[in-house]
């Protein structure tokens, strides 16, 4: 059968087979370098991808059941000389060791902080707790995201600041 | 009632294969713009070996670590090595790739001496430059003696370098000298433990790890917060062939089809599982290893267990001497611990 | 080696220098590696701990279109490979040692495909009587796992190390230590077989050339060590046989020894294609080995302040149905039982036992995780039996610079002090 989505915004069409997954079809018909395969039980989130806004284990899902969906992969993010500012902040804190949970660990962030731009500790682990690591005891992918989650809330406070400077000139602007 | 508990514990570890011949060799090769080709057998599973060795290569040639490349793992295009085993890498490989660069060094300072017209043994490098020792006038710039050595000389500045760790193997008594050096690891464990339900928390853990000199100090502590986490599990819980147990029913018995056979069985410790780890390391000097470099990879998995069980004593006053520390285990511990002083 | 005061470089942290693809997922692992024409493997592992294998039956998976090839030990060579001693075959032969080994291997032109035939494989077992608690296994009477290598690797189940079939460690005088000893403990312990389990399970890629070679992308820690087995499993000379590790997802020790490399090699070299055999984390789980379970008694005598005096330790390590690394390990724990710690007297006996448990393999922490654990619940137990501070009894009698360790071996740059020092500074120790 004929399957239509939309993989990082770029409409794909593939033939498949009704008992795929969407992991087969990343991994074997299209290549998807990013998403990762292991347990296949939806268990430890190295496929991670998100499906119209939400974090789901492509292991899990159906193929047939993301036709006409919104399909987002790590790749969707940025690349090596554009990168999203959350990539960066998995970099800079050296959050992964060899790398394999890394791409499904951004991709469960990312959804979570689409949702929620500013989660508390407990609700970035609790976001993340689907994703499984070895390597590097949580600390440091944990830091990432709070390190983006703080210089995030600083942009916010210095537009915040910013609006509030123009607010205020313009009212005195009107006082004149 | 939730009772806390404090432990601590202290280990070490032979670095480099014991009693066994564990070599490493490593290809070295400037380029004639500066930059350096690594080429060495190792494997990096995610600890950074890679990094490490450019780090390395970068401090020796004075030359920034982006002008370094390495390539590693392929039986038919790089030189051999033992494996990633053994916390071996930073203290064999970085061996290996020192003695390499020493003799790329040698090759440079042969075409900078000829073209600055002095002798190589006066030559020093500082800062990406080849300096005479004697006469300030005298320098170029690292990858000039690069480019003249390839150029002018037709004479790349390669070389190969090997280490072969020493030791003399244990005799029937245990007697020798089994490894060239040893590292060490403490831990210093909070725990909480409920006392109705035996269930054991580790609030915060702190964790100190000798590696010598920290080449990438992030990397190091890197490999205590996850061999933290890896000791945590085997102390609570991460078993291939758990007991099945009863809530006060019989004794725990064995059964071998009794196990795990996926992640939502084996007890892997997730976000919500993983306590404050605080991971450390201090520098002890140790004169062997590649800019005074021991080890950080096996030995941060081995403390954090005997320090949760030291915890445990502390908060509940029992002693659990077999491993995991599961819930049943504990509470049945704690019963017979009150039936006695009840009796 | 090159050691100086300031540096440029070293000691300052930089993110790892493949930092830029792991966070744009451009980094390729096995399992994004893929070749025109590639075959899909699934093993077929066995569901008995013992048995004999009476017959296995591919015929209806072979029928199945797609279907290339179900590898089983009559179509490799008469090989075993093992770190000390050989006795571990590329596919199970004649019988099963352990519940999850691998009997058969199919190559199908889809995962799927493979998935389906390896389920249609029918091996017939008969099933034997096993052993799984490597004491009992030492007992008299206990089913015999390894009947072939019986006298060279084998006496029984005990698998034969160090020149008495034990490893021993003999310093000073332990009788007369604990003679000389105020306090004498002695207790048991036992540890369990945690799994390494990196996140990305075993996985390799087998693929011939154009000159009657091989090479095979695995996730392997020891490419060169491998690539000696896998030339032997596919009768190549090693020059033939070219190992590459592609980044590998985490190891922990799981992967420095044969894992998937041998059977792949050999699909490859039976189908003339490139083969893909990728385990789950379900397989992984099964086939793949895990820490060694050790058994102690530990005795140790002190005297009222706490010096030590002697330590004695018996230890029975069960290294599951193959021997692979058992030997390396529990020579660590012989030689090193005794911890950081200065003990005139000690004694030790190592003994290795074969049980139908998957096998144990290295796991990070090798061989010192099980003495680690028991000696520091015991130093714990001496502390409270002398009414110390846990942190003082071992600083009491820790390494210092110039004595000896258990081996004779000089102490230098011990760092057991600083380590100490550090966790209990940073965790307000005795506040």
């Amino acid at each position: 059968m004929k399957l239509t989505f939309f993989l990082n915004g770029r409409e794909v069409t593939c033939d498949i087979s009704p008992e795929m997954t969407l992991l087969t079809v990343l991994k074997e018909l299209l290549h998807v370098n990013s998403v990762k395969r292991a347990c296949l039980q939806g268990e430890c989130g190295a496929c991670t991808v998100i499906v119209d806004g939400d974090a789901m284990n492509s292991c899990l899902i159906l193929a047939a059941t993301v036709g006409g969906k919104h399909v987002e992969t790590l790749e969707s993010l940025g690349d090596s000389q554009h990168m999203h500012p959350l990539q960066k902040a998995f970099l800079d804190t050296g959050a992964f060791q060899c790398g394999f949970c890394t791409p499904g660990f951004i991709m469960s962030a990312k959804a979570l902080l689409d949702k929620n731009p500013h989660p508390t500790e407990e609700e970035i682990r609790y976001g993340l707790s689907g994703n499984l690591c070895r390597c590097t005891g949580y600390v440091k992918p944990l830091e990432a995201v709070k390190a983006y989650v703080a210089a995030q809330s600083d942009i916010k406070v210095n537009e915040d600041a910013v609006q509030a400077v123009k607010a205020a000139a313009e009212q005195m602007g009107g006082a004149h | 009632m939730i009772r806390k508990g404090r432990g601590i514990a202290g280990c070490l570890y032979s670095l480099t294969v014991p009693n066994a011949p564990n070599p490493c060799t490593a290809n070295v090769l400037m380029r004639e713009d500066g930059s350096v080709n690594i080429q060495m057998g190792i494997v990096d599973i995610g600890q950074g070996a890679q990094t490490a060795m450019c780090m390395m290569a970068a401090e020796f040639f004075t030359i920034p670590v982006e002008k370094v490349r390495i390539y590693t793992a392929d039986t038919h295009a790089t030189p051999y090595d033992f494996g990633t085993l053994s916390s071996r890498l930073t203290f064999v490989g970085g061996r290996a790739l020192l003695n390499a660069c020493q003799q790329v060094m040698d090759v440079l300072k042969s075409a900078a001496a000829m073209q600055l017209h002095t002798l190589p043994e006066r030559l020093y490098c500082e800062g990406g430059f080849l300096k005479d020792k004697y006469d300030p006038a005298k320098m170029l710039p690292i990858q000039a003696a690069a480019a003249i050595s390839q150029f002018v000389c037709r004479k790349m500045p390669m070389g190969q370098g090997e280490y072969y760790p020493f030791n003399v193997p244990a005799d029937e008594n245990g007697c020798g000298e089994p490894s060239v050096s040893y590292y060490y690891h403490a831990s210093v464990a909070d725990v909480e433990v409920d006392d109705e339900t035996g269930v054991v928390t580790v609030k915060e853990i702190w964790s100190a790890v000798d590696c010598g000199k920290a080449i990438n100090p992030s990397a190091v502590v890197g490999q205590c917060d996850g061999g933290t986490l890896q000791g945590i599990g085997w102390a609570l819980g991460e078993d291939m062939y758990p007991y099945c147990t009863h809530n006060d029913g019989p004794a725990p018995e064995f059964d071998p089809d009794f196990r795990p056979r996926n992640l939502s069985d084996y007890p892997l410790p997730t976000t919500m599982d993983a306590p404050e780890i605080h991971s450390m390391f201090v520098e002890s000097h140790d004169g062997e290893g590649p800019y005074g470099a021991k080890a950080a990879g096996e030995i941060c998995a081995n403390t954090a267990a005997p320090a949760i069980v030291n915890a445990i004593h502390d908060a509940v006053g029992v002693w659990i001497t077999e491993l995991p520390a599961t819930p049943d285990k504990v509470l049945r511990a704690i019963r017979e611990k009150q039936e006695k002083e009840g009796a | 080696m090159y050691e100086k005061q300031d540096y440029e470089v070293i000691g300052h942290s930089r993110p790892r220098n493949d930092a830029p693809g792991q966070v744009t997922g451009t980094v390729q692992y096995v399992c994004d590696l893929h070749l025109p024409g590639m075959l899909y493997a699934k093993p077929v592992l066995s569901t008995e701990h013992h048995a004999r294998i009476l017959s296995i039956d591919a015929s209806a998976a072979l029928a199945l279109p797609g279907v290339h090839c179900v590898a089983t030990s009559a179509d490799a060579p008469d090989y075993c490979y093992g770190v000390t001693d050989h006795d571990t075959p590329c596919l199970a032969v004649n019988k099963v040692r352990y519940k999850g080994e691998m009997v058969a291997c199919v190559a199908a032109e889809s995962y799927a495909l493979a998935c389906k035939a390896a389920s249609l494989v029918k091996v017939e077992y008969e099933r034997l009587p096993a052993v799984f608690d490597p004491r009992d296994a030492l007992k008299p009477g206990a089913p015999v796992i390894h009947d072939e290598c019986q006298g060279t690797s084998y006496e029984g189940n005990l698998l034969l190390a160090g020149p008495g079939k034990t490893l021993k460690l003999r310093v000073g005088d332990v009788d007369k230590g604990f003679a000389e000893s105020d306090v004498i403990l002695e207790r048991e312990f036992c540890t369990n077989p945690q799994k390494p389990l990196p996140i990305e399970p075993f996985a390799t890629l087998a693929a011939p050339d154009d000159e009657g070679g091989l090479t095979v992308w695995s996730t392997q820690q020891c490419v060169f060590g491998i690539a000696e087995h896998v030339a032997s499993i596919v009768q190549l000379p090693m020059s033939k046989v070219r190992m590459v590790a592609p980044a590998v997802g985490g190891g922990f020790g799981e992967k420095n020894q044969v894992g998937t490399e041998p059977v792949t090699a050999l699909l490859a070299k039976l189908t003339n294609r490139p083969v893909k055999l990728e385990l789950t984390t379900e397989e992984s789980l099964m086939f793949t080995g895990t820490k060694h379970p050790m058994y102690f008694t530990y005795k140790l005598g002190a005297k009222r302040d706490g010096t030590l005096v002697a330590l004695k330790w018996d230890c029975v390590t069960g290294c599951g149905a193959y021997s692979s690394v058992a030997k390396l390990i529990s020579g660590k724990v012989a030689f090193w039982g005794a911890g950081p710690y200065l003990i005139p007297n000690q004694w030790s006996d190592v003994k290795i036992a074969c049980t139908n448990k998957q096998i144990g393999s290295a796991m990070r922490g090798f061989g010192m995780g099980q003495p680690t654990f028991a000696l520091e619940v015991l130093m714990d137990m001496l502390a409270e039996e002398l009414g110390m501070d846990p942190l003082e009894l071992r600083k009491k009698n820790m390494f210092r610079d110039g004595e000896h360790m258990s081996t004779g071996q000089a102490i230098r740059a011990s760092g057991i002090g600083l380590c100490l020092d550090k966790v209990a500074e940073a965790s307000g120790w005795g506040k």
